[in-house]
């Protein structure tokens, strides 16, 4: 009998930006980690404005890229999260390009918290000669408090993931449904996408262009309003 | 796989996680513990021990300020037996008896140009002293049962801070009020010459030098109402003699005759009082063997003679 | 464009003009009595303890709040700042060290007067010797202190902040490195009077080419009353200036003039209601009655000749040795504060008089015997039992030799070290024999016991008989204390 090639059609789902944020994210979430229990102080700093930078960008391209990458496509009331959780659980949910309701709200979770997590980190100290660039502008007792909320919220962020690992491994082990692989090359096979889809994308370079701007506001607010006060 | 079986998965997965994570890094699980309050629960200290009255006051001027209630600087607080046993986010800083590889021992040790060096910032380096108590107390195991006796070769405690006590003024007063008449009456005969010794004090200093040789024997008899307060007395230059009534002057602690027309019979009346601590002689006709005599009473005496 | 003025607006005017604050303070009879005593009272008997007196006797003897160990000081001063590692502290790890480049660590953060780029150690220039029950190391430079070294108290670990010689003298004399705080002499008169009025309760006694670099603030009564200023004896010369009457003036006449100006000032002093008049004329008053005691305790051609000869003195001479002997004479006749000043001792080695093998060796031997002896004498006495002495300068030196401009200079010196100092204190219950605190093997920084210079004002005023919190005048606001704001402790280890 001949093999039958695996070659299922696939249907692109996720663009260049959207898969590049992701993976960068992850790397460095990773090195935050490391270099706050390391203590090198200015890894951390570079890679927390970079993280802010990446959040920002990626919260514009909710707005301004690719189908499957807007908050339209996926983020969606409680009730409809609660309705798919249960067809989910009945086993007779259909299938989704880009994020479902529960992914899409995984997303936003982490969007907001890393948000969150980056903007804390700028008025953080050290608790040592360290201080974030913002961190003159307020006492040093509330730096203290926001420090210890930011290293809170690192824990709560560390339960996000391993949520979100869960959520993956699920799908890939109870659904049968590989998430991990279409992240990285952007497509899915066709049976595992709805059919009909008018999906936009939105050219890298114009995410080039949107980046590098955000990243520029970033670093002149973040250089000018620490340098002011020096 | 079927759900439930996926859920199993998970459940074990997540357990072994935390499991991991307790055994690498138990910080993580009980910096918190430390950070709410929660640690001084964890270890007993007995108020006997070496911890209680050299350790921990060591630790309360020189670390609790930023490992304390107010400030809990890498999740560590010192102000327990138990929360320096359960360690701050980078997990134990005491091992029991091994100082070398306690963090709070080794930390101490460090330069300053060391940014690890405890404490930090620029608070001083503790003294030799006080990081050898420390090391003492590792080195015997750390515990809050050790007692104090039973390390040897401590460095002394420092002494206690000098606190002065005053009495409140109206016992003061009360002390007074028998004398005041008196001193009244003989200060105002003999301007100048008496003083309370403190403003504390029921005693008096006596000092008629000022009134040169107008001041003899029967003047200094007047004193006799205020003999027994009297505890410092000096007659330079006066007309006393050698039947000045020096024996009346039961508290006197001590006495100045000198330039005075007064002999070894002196010696003999000052040689009565038993609060006696040092005399002035310089001038007078006492003889060597009767000073002698005092001095190995234990009194102080000053002849100007070397 | 100027508004010319109508007649009423002109008489307005002056009469606004007219009336100046004297005429206030005149007509103001509502409460100007109090309003004396309100600018007395506070200031006398704020927070601590009550040191309201006469105002006709500002001097007149108030007892200590406790019983005192000590009723008088001597203190000497040596200013420049002696070098103690030549004298009192022997580092022989120094000594081995002698010549070679000065550790990076040393260096690091630190301010120097004149040191620059990597000076080389300098080991201790005189050898030294164990003295004593006590053995306390001594060098060759003070063979006559060292046989008094059991009634010594070393304090060696002395630290102050500042490095340079005006701000340190008045750190260690007043309290406050800046100007207008009260010397410790002034507080200790105010606090405690003095037992002789018919003589000044401070002296002060100046030895040596120059005045201390801070000049006459470092005896100054800051902000107390100018009455507890010291009075500035001379031994060559007139004893105090201005005091003597003019040739053609008797004293008759001199008491008839100040009867006059006492009864001017009383006026003044009703009308105007300023504390300072009537002080000034107690001042005009001791004045007076010193003209006739002053001259005689200050005239130590009355001492026998072995005496002068112990301390090495010289009626006349303006010396050091003389200038003890006048302060033996001074406590003995019950002056509260006697400060010596012997100026030199700045020995940075820029030339002979500064070099520690030249100019260091004139000033040990010009001091060393006349403090010996003078502690004799007060031993002998029994003075030493109730005197507190105190000798120090106000900061150390470094045990790197000096290279100003990063040269090696011709003579040998050592540039100033605030980060410690020695210091010794004998009698007025302090513990004899004893050493307190200790530095760094090359005596350049504390390692243990620190004390800081209130915290020997605090012991001295604990000696004397106060807690240093208590001892207060009311100035700006504040209750002002010698101790200053920041902590500090009598160090009990020097209590005997």
């Amino acid at each position: 009998m001949a093999a039958t090639p695996d070659v299922r059609e696939r249907v692109r789902i996720w663009d260049l930006p959207t898969r590049l944020f992701h993976w960068v994210l992850v790397a460095l979430i990773a090195t935050l980690w490391v270099s706050a229990a390391r203590g090198w102080m200015t890894v951390h700093y570079v890679c927390g404005a970079a993280a802010l930078v990446l959040v920002l960008f990626r919260i514009a391209w909710g707005f301004l890229g690719s189908t499957t990458a807007r908050f339209s496509d996926f983020a969606v009331s409680p009730g409809r999260v609660a309705a798919y959780l249960r067809a989910l659980r009945r086993g007779d949910d259909s299938p989704h390009a880009g994020h479902n309701p529960a992914g899409g709200w995984m997303v936003m979770t982490f969007l907001l918290l890393i948000l969150a997590q980056a903007s804390l980190g700028l008025f953080a100290n050290d608790e040592f000669d360290f201080k974030g660039p913002l961190a003159e502008w307020i006492s040093g007792k509330r730096s203290d408090l926001i420090t210890r909320v930011h290293v809170f919220l690192f824990d709560v962020i560390l339960v996000c993931t391993w949520v979100h690992l869960c959520a993956i491994s699920f799908y890939a082990l109870v659904k049968r449904d590989n998430l991990v692989g279409p992240m990285v090359h952007g497509t899915k096979p066709v049976d595992r996408v709805p059919s009909g889809l008018p999906l936009k994308f939105v050219s890298t370079a114009k995410a080039g262009i949107l980046l590098a701007t955000i990243a520029a506001a970033v670093i002149f607010v973040v250089l000018k309003l620490g340098s002011v006060l020096e | 796989m079927t759900f439930s079986r996926y859920l199993l998965v998970v459940a074990l997965a997540t357990i072994a996680a935390i499991g991991a994570i307790a055994w690498a890094r138990p910080s993580v699980f009980t910096s918190p513990v430390v950070v709410v309050g929660l640690g001084r629960h964890f270890s007993e200290s007995q108020p006997g021990s070496f911890y209680a009255v050299r350790v921990a006051p060591i630790l309360e001027e020189r670390c609790v300020g930023c490992h304390g209630p107010k400030l809990q600087r890498a999740r560590l607080r010192m102000d327990s037996l138990g929360d320096v046993w359960l360690g701050g986010k980078s997990g134990r800083v005491v091992v029991a008896g091994d100082p070398r590889a306690s963090e709070l021992y080794t930390r101490l040790l460090l330069p300053k140009s060391d940014r690890r060096a405890m404490p930090a910032g620029t608070k001083p380096p503790l003294p030799a002293d006080e990081i050898r108590v420390i090391e003492l107390w590792i080195a015997s195991g750390a515990s809050g049962h050790t007692r104090v006796e039973e390390i040897a070769n401590a460095p002394p405690p420092p002494p206690p801070p000098v606190t002065i006590e005053t009495p409140a003024s109206d016992s003061v007063a009360k002390m007074r009020a028998p004398l005041e008449v008196q001193v009244g009456v003989l200060g105002e005969r003999y301007p100048g010459s008496i003083a309370w010794v403190s403003r504390a004090s029921g005693d008096l200093a006596v000092d008629v030098k000022r009134l040169g040789t107008s001041f003899g024997d029967a003047d200094l008899a007047r004193f006799e109402p205020l003999a027994r307060a009297i505890t410092r007395l000096d007659l330079s230059g006066t007309a006393v003699t050698d039947a000045a009534p020096l024996a009346m002057f039961e508290r006197l602690e001590h006495v100045r005759l000198n330039d005075t027309n007064t002999g070894d019979a002196v010696l003999d009346a000052l040689a009565t009082l038993r609060a006696l601590e040092s005399v002035t002689l310089i001038g007078t006709r006492a003889h060597t063997e009767q000073i002698a005599d005092l001095r190995r009473k234990g009194v102080k005496v000053y002849d100007a003679r070397g | 464009m100027k508004r010319r003025l109508g007649l009423t607006d002109t008489l307005a005017d002056s009469a606004l003009v007219d009336i100046q604050r004297r005429h206030f303070l005149r007509h103001c009879s509502t409460g100007l009595g109090a309003m004396f005593l309100g600018t007395m009272s506070p200031a006398w008997s704020s927070g601590g303890l009550d040191f309201t007196r006469d105002p006709a006797t500002p001097l007149a003897p108030l007892p200590p709040q406790i019983a005192p160990r000590a009723r008088r000081v001597i203190y000497v001063h040596m200013a420049g700042a002696p070098s103690n590692l030549e004298m009192f502290d022997y580092k022989p790890e120094l000594a081995k060290q002698d010549g070679k480049d000065c550790p990076q660590s040393f260096l690091e953060g630190k301010t120097f007067a004149f040191i620059s780029g990597v000076p080389k150690m300098l080991g201790p220039q005189y050898p030294f010797a164990q003295a004593g029950q006590c053995g306390a190391w001594m060098s060759d430079r003070v063979p006559h202190v060292a046989k008094h070294v059991d009634d010594l108290c070393f304090v060696r670990s002395m630290r102050t902040d500042q490095f340079n010689h005006a701000p340190a003298q008045l750190a260690v004399q007043t309290g406050n490195a800046r100007l207008g705080s009260p010397s410790i002499g002034s507080w200790v008169t105010y606090g405690l009077g003095t037992e002789n009025q018919n003589l000044p309760g401070f002296v002060v006694l100046k030895s040596g080419t120059n005045a201390p670099d801070a000049g006459k603030p470092l005896w100054g009564s800051g902000f107390l009353p100018s009455v507890y200023q010291g009075v500035e004896c001379r031994s060559a010369g007139e004893p105090i200036l201005y005091l003597r009457n003019p040739d053609d003036i008797s004293r008759g006449q001199r008491r008839a003039m100040l009867d006059v100006l006492d009864r001017l000032n009383q006026r003044t002093a009703r009308e105007f209601g300023d504390p300072e008049t009537l002080t000034r004329i107690a001042q005009y008053e001791m004045a007076f009655r010193m003209q006739a005691e002053a001259a005689q305790v200050l005239d130590i051609s009355r001492e026998p000749a072995s005496v002068r000869a112990a301390y090495g003195a010289v009626p006349g001479d303006g010396s050091f040795a003389s200038n003890c002997l006048i302060a033996r004479r001074l406590v003995e006749n019950d002056v509260r504060f006697v400060q010596l000043y012997h100026w030199g001792w700045d020995s940075h080695g820029a030339a002979p008089a500064e070099a520690l093998n030249l100019g260091f060796k004139d000033l040990c031997r010009d001091t060393d015997q006349p403090v010996a002896a003078l502690l004799t004498d007060l031993k002998q006495r029994g003075l030493l039992d109730d005197t507190l002495v105190v000798w120090g300068g106000e900061f150390g030196r470094t045990p790197m030799r000096e290279n100003r401009g990063g040269q090696e200079m011709r003579h040998v010196g050592r540039d100033h070290n605030p980060n410690s100092f020695t210091i010794w204190m004998a009698g007025g219950g302090v513990k004899a024999g004893s050493s307190y605190g200790e530095t760094d093997e090359m005596g350049y920084e504390v390692v243990r016991n620190p004390v800081e210079v209130r915290d020997l004002h605090a012991t001295m005023l604990y000696l004397l008989g106060f807690d240093h919190h208590k001892l207060n005048y009311r100035f700006q606001g504040l209750d002002q204390k010698l101790t200053g704001v920041h902590a500090a402790k009598v160090v009990a280890e020097l209590l005997a």
